[in-house]
């Protein structure tokens, strides 16, 4: 009876050095592991210039002057206003039947106003969207 | 004298179950050394292949990749060399400042141009 006693207490096995383990892993994995899901905008390359000479598509082009100022067809918008620079270019676009927009931007405008320009422009409907940059004068 | 002591099994498993739920779920990621403030966009995806090179540009301009001030000579020399490595094409991320003037943002995708990129992607600040 002792003997059987004794048998089964040396076969245990000590796990805390395990649950130790498992607990540095546990730790280590909370720490270093990322949930934020990286978000993207994507722009294509293609070498649109000679395309453009030889078709005959009727381009609407929208001027960034600076880091507050848009020219649409003559008319000068704060670029802090872009729900008007969305409802005018809609209104252009469609009314006088354009087939792309193009965005000239001044070099010297921040990235940030050009792709919030484009995303005005997308949210219209208008998916052929083209951009260059000019020269500040 | 013999205590009876605490069953530890039930406890082994819920954190086995939570290192696992961390291991599948989260992705293990770089420390950023370089702070930039992204681009906010309304029409931005989420990021779906991990295979892509990521080059970061700071609002003055400088370029960096891995942590390394690059020019854009070096920024060409890079994709031509993964090009030369790897069979299939890798994407181009931009981890670029929302402060970056398009001069810069043009010089660069000319540069990109060059090595045949058809398509560059401009990493944006997450929507809340």
């Amino acid at each position: 009876m002792n003997k059987n006693f004794e048998n089964s207490q040396k076969k245990k096995i000590n796990i805390i050095p395990l649950i130790d383990i498992i607990f540095i892993l546990l730790i280590f994995f909370m720490l270093a592991t990322n949930f934020r899901i990286k978000e993207n905008i994507d722009f294509s390359l293609k070498d649109t210039s000679g395309n453009i000479q030889q078709s005959e598509k009727k381009t609407l082009e929208i001027f960034i002057k600076n880091n507050s100022e848009v020219l649409i067809s003559k008319n000068l918008i704060n670029l802090e206003n872009l729900e008007l620079i969305g409802t005018n270019i809609k209104k252009i676009y469609f009314n006088e039947k354009f087939d792309e927009v193009l965005v000239v931007c001044n070099e010297i405008v921040f990235l940030q106003n050009l792709i919030s320009i484009m995303d005005i422009i997308k949210e219209q409907k208008i998916n052929n969207v083209f951009f260059t940059q000019v020269k500040d004068e | 004298m013999n205590k009876k002591e605490p069953n530890l099994i039930p406890m082994i498993n819920i954190i086995f179950l939570l290192m696992i739920f961390f291991m599948l779920s989260g992705v293990v990621s770089k420390k950023e050394t370089i702070l930039i403030d992204r681009p906010s966009s309304k029409n931005s995806d989420e990021v779906k292949n991990s295979e892509f090179l990521t080059f970061s540009v700071l609002p003055n301009g400088t370029i960096f990749f891995e942590s390394d001030k690059i020019t854009l000579k070096g920024l060409e020399n890079i994709i031509n060399s993964y090009e030369k490595v790897s069979s299939n094409k890798k994407k181009i991320y931009l981890d670029i400042d929302k402060n970056v003037s398009v001069r810069t943002f043009d010089q660069i995708l000319q540069t990109l141009k060059i090595v045949n990129v058809n398509k560059v992607f401009i990493n944006t600040k997450v929507k809340q």
